[in-house]
């Protein structure tokens, strides 16, 4: 036993190569699945500290809470922690000088509560007593007030009513102008505090908020003060069955209580319980993907030497080892192995994505501003995951190992020492291969496919591992896809971020400002709309879909009414994007002279019982084809204010385009456009210039050459991107959350297939040798192997990619539970799974070939042999 | 006429101090359809000389002609098409591809030549190997014998030059040992085919025309037979 076991770690150190790529085949697989779970937990918890540190630490808050519910609240076991805050009241200054928020919001928080609620200071600090104050910064900037720390306020506290009414920070300021009610202030108390602080503009502060929040600490209950908590509760799973229980036990309204469910949510919390099934299902099919890869990693390191082992196990038996001994000695090479390369895959996986993160971050914070603000990557290792992960990899270990002591004992000892195993045609029939594959590729590529057809079990364990790899890539890009849809149409189809508004200006100045735009640097695409606004007869032109959705009776048209009908815009945009827009919907210049091209999908969101997200509806308003002539009326606008129709006109749709024009909104016009060539534009007569669209790489530059220009056109300018920071730093976060996951399990991949073909090379050394010592040349050898490389990246595709597609269909069926998203066939992950499937094998097999071909042919004939 | 001339021919291993000189400076020339047997102790360098002379290795210094070329002034491609051409070389390990047939092994010097493969001399060739009924058995399913009768057809099947037999009955036991023998003989004789052969056998030295000693590298005995 004892000397098995010594002559088990001999083996192992004299056939290093062998032991190192089995050691590395671990390796990978146990750092795949650490990998992926560190990269997962250390993704989750910077989003939730993000929450956290934008809009607070805790679970929920409840608002108007008597001292009974205090009481009951804090003593109960199920909360963690819990924040206390009572408003003061609202006090008025002359020294805020924005006409919307003429208040200071007054609240007193306990220590707890300013911890929860994120406060965060920019200068000096929190208050220490109620006669400390903390401000936020924006009172100095749109407020306009001249506070500084070490300044006293004496002010007057009261509140805000109308018509007896008491208003709070969800009742905008009714300043009297727009519908007459004026709210009232009254003053009940003076108060004076010192600035201690200056924090950043609280995130429970809304946007359109009469006050401006100022803190100051909480340090007894203060009578005739609402009191609202913060808490937290000891496990986030029960929070929504914790406000059940708090509505019913308490009597507390569900209205004064809020949930935080965007922190909730990154902590994998759900208020339905649908989403949390999906969720479930979906982890639990990514999860069986990659057990099931590196699963199938660790056999493969196996697999490759199981010829050679197989043949000392034989060499044992043979000399008298029993089935016991070799067993045993097995299970120790396994013990050996695993000790060495579960934690080396453990390093190999925190270190990969150590240093994924590392470069994410960098990415993040690079220029100065962030990216994403309140962002920072740190590396979270999630040790039950590493404990699941080394466990599943020593069963895996131990029934790879296995194979070759239940081969060996199955086989006669001397079979197992002359190698029989590994080429046995059992039906003679098969030893055909086709005549015209050496016909067309030369006796190489005849040697290369018999290669192929004739030593199956060595082939099998590469191609294998390239259709793992294959089905891994596809499936997870359609996770991806299909889960987080962040490059559904909406993201994708918006390409301008910057419009001009030119209504009331001349056609001159137009001109000129579209031609200044077009010159100006980093902009690609500049349109000039122009808009003509008609009415057409719904009860002839539209869907019945557009009747249903628009509400439209169509009981007030037809040729006896005198209802003027519904809106069509015609618009157009310039010569370079016209033509550019033709190209890409697919009509042809002269397909679409003197006449149209029809856009007219709209799309709405329908929400469904029980799920969080909606569904997305499309539907097409007209029911025109290509072809077809409509009948449209000119309107003016008559004495009572009324549409009156100026005549009547004829326009024919030369198509209908699925994409919408530059300058439409995201989800379409919400009614039918046509759009025409400026040339056409100037025929019809009588529009409107409506604005200029640019697309560019850098709103604020653009922006500057603009305001040169024109300073005036401050107030016409929309700046998309500056408008979609926010949400555009989520698609960042998500699109580097994914494409980091997609490209540790694509690295992964890859190191797999090239540790199994250059194994696979490096074993069939002999082989080659022979071939050269009896005049293959080396151009022939590289022939030969490429023509390998092809079978065996043809094989992987042809089995790889439909199953791919079929899980990846899997997986958004799976999702359509959430978000009922048209299915996205993965070209794109095919076409790059092609590529890279052929690239890396070329790659790997010219990277041993090159170190086969540095072997002296005779040493190594000779070395294996022996 | 010398088909094949060994001039100055040295083979070391390693740097010095610790030099291993497997060959020293060996010179000796052999005629065409000459049978030479090479004999001598294990680690004489029989084995190195053989593969210098058929192209497989490199020497340190001297030379090696074939036919009248200098085969080590020829390129690695070169020198592997002159291989296949000139030289058929027979391993005791007999080293046969094994994922091809018998006659896919066979023909496969004369296929990587882009030669059509001669069917008459083919089938004079298995009937003489006696593999007639075996042509599409792969290696594992041979005895020995047979597998060494498979190389010694490989190496015949471009008429090469010269024929170089590593230890070509090692393997094998001595009725197999005969037949193999008897083969080389064969094919000396009926094809004036050059034969060099290395071995331990006294008996099979003794069948040859020709018959060199070599200890510690060097040549020590060069005498023709009978």
């Amino acid at each position: 036993m004892k000397m098995l076991n010594e002559i088990t770690i001999k083996n192992m150190k004299k056939n290093r190569k062998r032991s190192i790529v089995t050691i590395l085949g671990i390796s990978l697989s146990v750092a795949l699945i650490c990998a992926v779970t560190t990269f997962v937990s250390s993704f989750q918890t910077s989003m939730v500290n993000r929450v956290k540190a934008k809009e607070g630490d805790y679970h929920m808050t409840i608002s108007s809470v008597t001292n009974e519910q205090l009481q009951y609240l804090k003593e109960n076991v199920q909360v963690e922690k819990i924040g206390i805050s009572q408003t003061i009241g609202y006090a008025k200054t002359e020294e805020l000088k924005n006409e919307d928020k003429p208040y200071l919001s007054i609240e007193a928080l306990d220590e707890m509560d300013i911890q929860s609620k994120g406060i965060t200071l920019t200068q000096g600090r929190l208050p220490q007593n109620d006669q400390e104050i903390v401000i936020p910064e924006h009172t100095l900037q749109n407020g306009e007030a001249k506070w500084k720390v070490g300044d006293t306020l004496t002010l007057p506290v009261g509140e805000r009513t109308i018509e007896g009414e008491n208003l709070n920070q969800h009742n905008p300021y009714l300043d009297g102008k727009d519908d007459d009610s004026l709210e009232t202030f009254t003053a009940k108390e003076t108060k004076t505090y010192q600035i201690v602080g200056i924090m950043e503009r609280p995130s429970f502060e809304n946007y359109s908020a009469p006050g401006y929040t100022a803190i100051t600490k909480w340090e007894k209950p203060l009578a005739g003060k609402t009191t609202s908590v913060t808490l937290s509760l000891k496990k986030p799973k029960e929070v929504y069955s914790f406000v059940k229980d708090i509505e019913k036990n308490l009597g507390i309204l569900g209205e004064n209580i809020d949930t935080h469910d965007s922190l909730l949510a990154q902590e994998g919390i759900f208020k339905s319980d649908r989403t949390n099934e999906t969720i479930a299902v979906l982890a639990l099919i990514v999860i069986a993907i990659i057990i099931f890869t590196s699963a199938f990693v660790i056999r493969n390191s196996f697999t490759i030497s199981l010829t050679e082992k197989t043949r000392e196990l034989g060499m044992l038996a043979s000399i008298g080892a029993t089935a016991k001994q070799i067993r045993n000695s097995i299970l120790w090479e396994g013990v050996i192995l695993g000790v060495i390369s579960v934690p080396l895959g453990f390093f190999l996986g925190i270190l990969a994505i150590g240093i994924v993160l590392m470069i994410v971050n960098s990415i993040i914070q690079g220029g100065g501003t962030p990216l994403v603000d309140h962002f920072d990557l740190t590396l979270v290792v999630s040790w039950q995951a590493i404990a699941v992960s080394a466990i599943l990899s020593a069963i895996m270990i131990f029934i790879s190992s296995l194979r070759p002591a239940i081969r060996a004992s199955k086989i006669a000892p001397i079979d197992a020492i002359r190698e029989n195993k590994d080429i046995n045609i059992k039906n003679r029939k098969k030893l055909k291969t086709s005549q015209w594959l050496g016909r067309i590729f030369g006796v190489e590529g005849e040697i290369a496919s018999k290669n192929f057809k004739r030593s199956k079990r060595k082939y099998r364990t590469t191609i294998f591992s390239i259709f793992l790899s294959i089905i891994l890539f596809i499936s997870m890009n359609s996770v991806v896809d299909n889960v987080f849809g962040f490059s559904s149409l909406e993201f994708q189809d918006r390409k301008y971020n910057l419009t001009v508004n030119l209504y009331e200006k001349t056609e001159e100045y137009a001109q000129q400002l579209t031609e200044q735009a077009k010159q100006t640097e980093g902009v690609k695409q500049v349109a000039l709309e122009k808009r003509k606004s008609v009415i057409i007869d719904p009860s002839k032109y539209y869907t019945p879909e557009a009747i249903e959705q628009k509400g439209i009776s169509l009981k007030n048209y037809g040729e006896q009414s005198n209802t003027v009908g519904e809106n069509l815009q015609i618009v157009s945009l310039g010569n370079d994007v016209y033509q550019s827009y033709l190209k890409e919907v697919g009509i042809s210049v002269e397909e679409a002279k003197g006449k149209a091209v029809l856009y007219d999908t709209n799309i709405y969101y329908q929400q469904e019982e029980g799920k969080d997200g909606s569904k997305r509806v499309s539907y097409e308003i007209l029911n025109l084809e290509k072809g077809d002539t409509m009948t449209y009326e000119t309107t003016a606008t008559g004495e009572q204010d009324q549409a009156v129709t100026t005549g009547k006109k004829e326009i024919t749709i030369a198509g209908r385009a699925d994409k919408p024009p530059m300058g439409a909104l995201y989800s379409g016009y919400n009614i039918a456009v046509l759009i025409v060539s400026d040339q056409m534009m100037k025929e019809l007569g009588d529009y409107t210039l409506s604005k200029m669209i640019i697309e560019c790489d850098n709103t604020a530059k653009v922006k500057e050459e603009l305001y040169k220009i024109d300073t005036g056109l401050k107030e016409d300018i929309f700046d998309y991107d500056e408008q979609n920071q926010s949400e555009q730093s989520m698609v960042l976060i998500i699109s580097i959350f994914l494409y980091g996951f997609i490209a540790v399990i694509s690295v992964i991949g890859v190191t797999n297939v090239f540790n199994t073909i250059t194994t696979n090379m490096a074993l069939r050394n002999r082989e080659f040798a022979i071939l050269k010592s009896i005049g293959m040349t080396q151009k022939e050898f590289r022939k030969m192997i490429h023509f390998e490389s092809l079978l065996y990246g043809t094989k992987a595709l042809v089995f790889g990619l439909p199953i791919g597609v079929l899980l990846s269909y899997g997986i958004y069926k799976v999702t359509t539970n959430i978000y009922e998203t048209p299915y996205r066939f993965p070209w794109g992950p095919i076409a790059i799974s092609i590529v890279f499937v052929f690239a890396i094998i070329f790659i790997t097999m010219r990277y041993s070939m090159k170190k086969t071909e540095g072997l002296n042919t005779i040493d190594t004939i000779r070395q294996e042999n022996n | 006429m010398d088909i094949l001339k060994v001039e100055n021919l040295t083979k070391t291993y390693g740097k010095k101090p610790n030099e291993v000189i497997a060959l020293n400076d060996v010179s000796f020339s052999i005629p065409k359809g000459q049978f030479v047997a090479i004999v001598g102790a294990s680690g004489s360098g029989k084995s190195t000389l053989l593969h210098l002379m058929g192209g497989v290795d490199r020497p340190s210094k001297g030379k090696v002609w074939i036919e009248g070329s200098d085969i080590y002034q020829l390129n690695h491609d070169a020198l592997a098409i002159f291989r296949r051409r000139q030289v058929g070389l027979i391993y005791q390990f007999y080293n046969l591809i094994p994922i091809l047939t018998v006659k896919e092994n066979i023909t496969l010097p004369t296929r990587l030549d882009g030669k059509k493969v001669d069917e008459s001399y083919l089938k004079e060739l298995l009937y003489i190997l006696g593999l007639e009924d075996r042509i599409n058995h792969l290696p594992n399913e041979l005895s020995g014998g047979q597998q060494q009768r498979v190389s010694i057809g490989r190496a015949m099947m471009n008429r090469p030059a010269i024929i170089l037999a590593d230890e070509p009955t090692g393997n094998l036991d001595s009725k197999s040992s005969r037949e193999i023998i008897d083969l080389l003989k064969l094919s000396n004789q009926k094809y004036h085919q050059t034969l060099v052969v290395i071995t331990h056998d006294e008996n099979i030295a003794l069948e040859a025309d020709r018959i060199i000693t070599i200890q510690d590298g060097k040549i020590v005995k060069d005498e023709m037979n009978g």
